[in-house]
């Protein structure tokens, strides 16, 4: 069995019309991180355990406020 | 070109597996290029497969008969259309790739079940699994209406 751990991670924006999302991320996310998903960049202001772990999966919840959004190149 | 081991490792679906077992679901899983927004499950119509999200993000969202909303973004390593393996019934939801492209993984739930009677192990491994995504999603929607 591997050691790594990943972490799935429901993010939730506060404060938003935004859905939130459901990712697996190799790192814990931590408060004051940069996080982006669906085109837009995030700031988590919050982590929590969900759920507890299964084999080498974490289970988080993790708060977030936007930021901005990511420029298209075309 | 098959779904690599490394990337079935991220897949919380099949947490608790082995690497021999994950060779196993590595050959049920067919590759599937998707275009930006194309539409990958209709929500009210039947389907027998699920999908790997190995590259990418899907809008999970439902219609009703004058407007629609998104539910969740899902991304790398989510498995959407999973309810298909459990019930068989209608989707509950619409799912469309996002603004980029994409890679899927296809398994059919036929696949599926065949690998699951010769080997009990996985089925179990990957039901319980199943519970624990279904349960996930839940407590997801539950804090995001918060």
């Amino acid at each position: 069995m591997s050691n790594e751990i990943f972490y799935k991670v429901s993010f939730v924006v506060a404060n938003g019309e935004h859905p939130g999302a459901i990712m697996t991320v190799d790192h814990r996310p931590e408060i004051e991180d940069e996080v982006s998903f669906n085109g837009s960049v995030f700031k988590v202001t919050e982590v929590m355990e969900l759920m507890p772990t299964v084999g080498n999966f974490g289970f988080l919840h993790v708060t977030c406020e936007f930021l901005s959004d990511i420029e298209s190149d075309e | 070109m098959s779904i690599s081991i490394d990337l079935l490792k991220r897949v919380p679906l099949f947490a608790k597996l082995g690497k021999e077992e994950l060779a196993q679901i590595a050959i049920i899983c067919t590759k599937e290029k998707v275009t930006p927004n194309e539409l990958i499950i209709e929500q009210n119509t039947t389907g027998t497969e699920m999908y790997i999200i190995a590259e990418g993000s899907m809008d999970v969202f439902i219609s009703g008969l004058n407007n629609s909303r998104s539910l969740v973004v899902l991304g790398k390593g989510q498995v959407v259309g999973e309810m298909a393996l459990i019930d068989q019934g209608y989707r509950s939801a619409s799912v469309r790739a996002t603004n980029g492209d994409a890679t899927l993984y296809r398994v059919e739930s036929e696949d599926f079940y065949e690998l699951c009677q010769k080997n009990n192990h996985i089925g179990y491994i990957v039901m319980r699994n199943l519970a624990v995504d279904v349960a996930f999603k839940l407590r997801h929607r539950n804090l995001a209406e918060l």
